[in-house]
């Protein structure tokens, strides 16, 4: 199975995406893209602000990727750091796989345990000149 | 020995830096008896919840002269 993560700044392009993702054997790719959204907590939001532990949380998420070995083909990831103003992509994952039902599922595992698991936070800054970790 | 403490997001601000070297007067140290110690030095709550990453692994059970502690409070991703 081939992976390529990208924790950073810059997310390649959709087509850059798909291209790596692409594979003979497989029947479907599935992409998610998180994005930062405008109102959060009935609040106006002008940013968000990423930290990741870079070296653990690539390490971590090889580890937790190890799981898919058989049906699905490829994995790409991106996770933002920095600053990112409102629409910005904040988390990307796609999957190729045999069929669309391991593709989804394996996209629906990657993004909760990014969520949850994986070594990165994030503060949001209001419109109202508040900030907060969230 | 000497064990180099990595700070992140909220605790980085509360620390107001990003790393600091501890000096433990051990050869080694589990990681469920570095957690309060971690708590004390830093005078961080009893109810703080964060994870260690040792080495940059979160299974690492155990410090060890020269080893990289990671101080991650709880992960809001996505």
């Amino acid at each position: 199975m081939d992976v390529q993560i990208i924790i950073g700044k810059i997310p390649p392009s959709l087509e850059e995406i798909k291209k790596f993702l692409k594979e003979k054997k497989a029947g479907a790719i599935f992409i998610f893209n998180g994005v930062v959204r405008a109102v959060n907590n009935n609040e106006e939001v002008e940013k968000l602000e990423y930290e990741v532990d870079k070296e653990t949380a690539e390490n971590e998420l090889k580890k937790f990727l190890k799981k898919y070995k058989k049906e699905v083909y490829k994995i790409f990831i991106y996770q933002a750091e920095g600053i990112l103003p409102v629409g910005e992509d904040t988390i990307i994952i796609g999957v190729s796989s045999k069929s669309r039902k391991e593709a989804f599922s394996a996209c629906e595992e990657i993004l909760e345990f990014m969520k949850h698991k994986f070594p990165v936070w994030k503060k949001e800054h209001y419109k109202n000149g508040k900030n907060y970790w969230l | 020995m000497l064990i180099k403490i990595k700070f992140f997001g909220e605790l980085k601000e509360k620390m107001g830096k990003r790393s600091e070297v501890m000096e433990i007067e051990r050869t080694s140290i589990k990681k469920e008896e570095l957690i309060p110690l971690l708590k004390k030095s830093f005078d961080l709550s009893e109810n703080e919840i964060f994870n260690i990453a040792i080495n940059n692994s979160l299974s690492k059970k155990e410090a060890k002269n020269g080893d990289t502690v990671s101080l991650h409070p709880l992960y809001r991703g996505g």
